[in-house]
């Protein structure tokens, strides 16, 4: 019996020394350099990921991920912080949607768990991983395999995050506002409770900021542009509650700027959707942030904003 | 609690070091506990299921002794049919009820006549096809003669509840698993490595092969309107090895299971995919299914003996019966007729016999005839199976059709699923594993024997490895659909 046991316990030993060289592989190893000139990172969704077109951007490197919650953002943002003391600015998505309880879905749902976990998951603290295993324990242990495949994976790609779709700008063709306009005008908004905000996500953001502030890089949120019938296409009715949360974000961190480009001008050609700017509306918008904003005598202002209503 | 399950992994350590360390002093403390550990692996998934449980333990413990008490014809009838109207009645209302109201609704309104009864929101207990079958077979036993009834109910009572075939079988005999609760238990650490060993078959078969060829499966047969033949004929090719990979697999982990513990359960699969004909077919697809309809229905029946007409009726009576056993709806009822169809022919030109060797013995690989027998074999399982995951007959049907349109030799595309590849190589290194190892109780009984054991170990290991690497499903995602 106890030579059984000693071999059934060292059998089980080295398959979880086996796990764990493969789980720490990635979290020591993994390599997530940008270009040296470029010293702005853009964290997000697919709002900033389809705005803006880093190659069209000097200092702008876009690490926006369509589907990506703060959580995730702020796992990969930290690995990309530590590695490149060259960043100076952090802009971090701030959209409506991003109070929405649904980001609590986003977060732990099933497809956006299986999809992003293992990704990011060999650089989570306890604290994440618990959370996500927490909230949704029967997919956590598939999406906690499908990690360890993608790290074997990640080794025979030398371990460099870069391959590994963990964000960049996203390119959008062609337009449907004309018919989700008019799908609209069939179905009347039922809109959202405002005051229902997904607090994970809220924390996340919060962790984010703090971490910029952590490697004494200056903070700024920023809205990309939307369609004015975007907030009543989502049901969403919290423009109050946005500003009020940036507001209290602002007391906790005050070098927190936010640049509000929610009413940048554009056509409806130039979206793709009420949500995402296509590549033509994607160009526009990037050349203007190049020539007006990604410039350190606008950047290093203190307590620097763009509020709404400039574009008007 | 699944055996593919983090609850799992964490309750059968406990369960075998309180087994072999705390109750081993006492049979009657050992078989308790296993009473007890059932019970909870049972009542894991709802604890109402219990009631159900002890009720049959104690219907069918009390009609054994009743029986074995008399020797009145009439009196030993009367308490055969209690416990079969009774276990019948039960499984039939809580498995059955739904389907044979919705059937006699159609045929009402058919004739004219709607009538609108209210279905029930019954749950099926888990499990209840399984024990109910087995609890049957002792009472059936004892009433022949063939078995003394146990005046131990806790050892009854763990042969009912015995948690590694609880669930999903084997179905035991109690000739055959009653007696292993009446012996005292010694530890053989041959058995225990053995049973860890077909625990981790099983466990790759589940994981790996089974639920990833799920995915596609899945897909396919959710959207087989829009698919080409081709992939159609792979969907059901991918069935039919998700539904071995994962009944097979389970049954490799519940009898390796009860091998740490000291039980010999019965094989359940043997190598089934390379039958030679159908027959063979069903002497080796879920063996102690067959076998039981085999005993207490076939050949009460008069089996294959008789007029031809009693053979043909016998034969679709076992077939459909098998096929009602496993859901209640009409696609396991035509999957059950199709078995019977393929089978008659080598019934009534009595070569349903021919093929009881071993397949290709002595060679590497199969001769030209053999390899056409296994494929055109494995051919006809896999039309059979579409109907027994079709959604209904039309489905099935349609899914038939779809497959020998003109699209079949067009190249076939998915919609989910990204990673057939390395999920094909899993699949052939499996086909071959499963080939070598066709003479054994499970595939990897013997593989390394002849080699160090570090060959073995690095095997075992690679085989636990893959289990992890490959268990989640790797699907696209489908979020940004703009």
């Amino acid at each position: 019996m106890k030579k059984f046991i000693k071999q059934t316990a060292a059998f089980v030993a080295v398959l979880i020394i086996l796990i764990t060289a493969l789980f720490l592989s990635n979290r020591w190893g993994a390599v997530f350099s940008t270009e040296s000139e470029k010293n702005i990172l853009v964290v997000g969704h697919s709002h900033s990921s389809c705005a803006i077109n880093d190659s069209l951007t000097s200092r702008l490197i876009n690490y926006s991920h369509p589907g990506e919650s703060y959580l995730y953002n702020f796992y990969k943002t930290r690995e990309i912080l530590r590695q490149n003391p060259q960043l100076e600015y952090l802009f971090i998505e701030f959209s409506n949607d991003q109070l929405d309880k649904e980001m609590n879905n986003w977060t732990w749902g099933n497809d956006f768990l299986l999809h992003n976990f293992p990704k990011y998951g060999s650089f989570m603290d306890a604290q994440g991983i618990k959370l996500l295993r927490h909230a949704n324990s029967s997919v956590f242990s598939e999406s906690f395999s499908l990690l360890m495949r993608n790290n074997l994976k990640m080794i025979f790609k030398g371990l460099d995050y870069n391959k590994n779709d963990i964000g960049g700008y996203t390119l959008l063709k062609g337009s449907n506002v004309d018919k989700k306009l008019r799908k609209m005008e069939e179905i009347p908004p039922v809109y959202k409770n405002a005051e229902d905000v997904s607090t994970v996500n809220l924390n996340y953001l919060k962790k984010l900021i703090k971490l910029g502030e952590e490697y004494g890089i200056k903070v700024y949120l920023i809205r990309s542009p939307l369609h004015p019938k975007f907030l009543t296409y989502k049901n969403l009715d919290n423009e109050d509650q946005l500003l009020k949360v940036y507001e209290e974000l602002k007391s906790e961190y005050q070098n927190l700027g936010f640049l509000d480009f929610i009413n940048f001008p554009l056509s409806d050609e130039q979206y793709r959707d009420l949500g995402h700017l296509n590549y033509q509306g994607a160009k526009k918008f990037s050349i203007w942030l190049e020539e007006n904003i990604l410039h350190s005598e606008f950047l290093e202002k203190p307590n620097n904003r763009i509020f709404r209503n400039q574009f008007k | 609690m699944l055996f593919d399950s983090l609850d799992f992994a964490i309750f059968l350590p406990i369960v075998f070091f309180c087994y072999w360390f705390i109750f081993n002093k006492n049979l009657k403390a050992q078989n308790a506990f296993i009473v007890a550990a059932s019970y909870f692996f049972y009542g894991w998934w709802d604890w109402r299921f219990l009631v159900l449980i002890i009720f049959s333990t104690l219907l069918d413990y009390s009609v054994g002794r009743g029986i074995a008490t008399t020797n009145r014809k009439h009196h030993r009838k009367i308490l055969l049919w209690i416990s079969l109207t009774t276990n019948l009645g039960l499984l039939g209302f809580l498995k059955y009820y739904n389907f044979f109201l919705d059937n006699f609704i159609t045929v009402f309104s058919f004739f004219g006549n709607p009538i609108n009864p209210s279905g029930l929101n019954i749950i099926l207990p888990v499990g209840i096809s399984f024990y109910t079958f087995q609890t049957m077979s002792y009472t059936i036993d004892i009433y022949r003669r063939q078995l003394k009834p146990t005046k131990d109910y806790i050892a009854f009572s763990a042969f009912v509840s015995f948690f590694p075939q609880l669930v999903a079988g084997p179905i035991e005999r109690a000739t055959n698993l009653l007696p292993q609760f009446l012996r005292n238990r010694q530890f053989e650490k041959s058995k225990a490595v053995d049973g860890l060993r077909q625990i981790l078959w099983g466990l790759f078969k589940k994981m790996v092969i089974a639920d990833n060829f799920a995915v596609y499966a899945n897909d396919i047969f959710a959207n087989s309107d829009q698919y080409p033949g081709s992939t159609l004929a792979l969907g059901a090719f991918f069935f039919a090895i998700q539904i071995y990979g994962d009944f097979s697999g389970y049954s490799d982990i519940a009898i390796g299971t009860a091998r740490l513990f000291g039980f010999k359960l019965m094989k359940n699969f043997a190598f089934p995919y390379f039958s030679r004909d159908i027959a063979e077919f069903w002497r080796r697809w879920h063996i102690s299914l067959s076998t039981w309809f085999r005993d207490y229905l076939y050949i009460p029946l008069g089996g294959s003996h008789g007029s031809m007409g009693m053979k043909i009726r016998n034969t679709f009576i076992i077939f459909i019966v098998s096929g009602f056993w496993h859901g209640a709806n009409w696609t396991f009822i035509a999957w059950g007729a199709l078995n019977a169809i393929y089978f008659l022919p080598l019934l009534l030109l009595k070569r349903n016999r021919n093929n009881l060797g071993f397949i290709a013995n002595g060679q590497k690989w199969p001769d030209l005839r053999t390899a056409v027998q296994i494929l055109g074999t494995f051919f006809l399982t896999c039309i059979a199976w579409i109907f027994f995951r079709a959604e209904n007959i039309s489905h099935a049907l349609n899914y038939i059709s779809g497959i020998f349109s003109r699209t079949l030799f067009s190249f076939p595309y998915f919609h989910r699923g990204t990673k057939l590849i390395p999920i094909l190589v899993l699949l052939i290194f499996f086909v071959i594993m499963e080939w070598r190892g066709r003479d054994k109780e499970y595939a990897i009984e013997k593989t390394g024997f002849t080699k160090s054991r570090f060959f073995r170990w690095s095997f075992y290991l690679i085989l636990g490895f893959m289990i992890i690497l490959f268990t989640g499903r790797e699907e696209e995602f489908i979020y940004f659909q703009f």
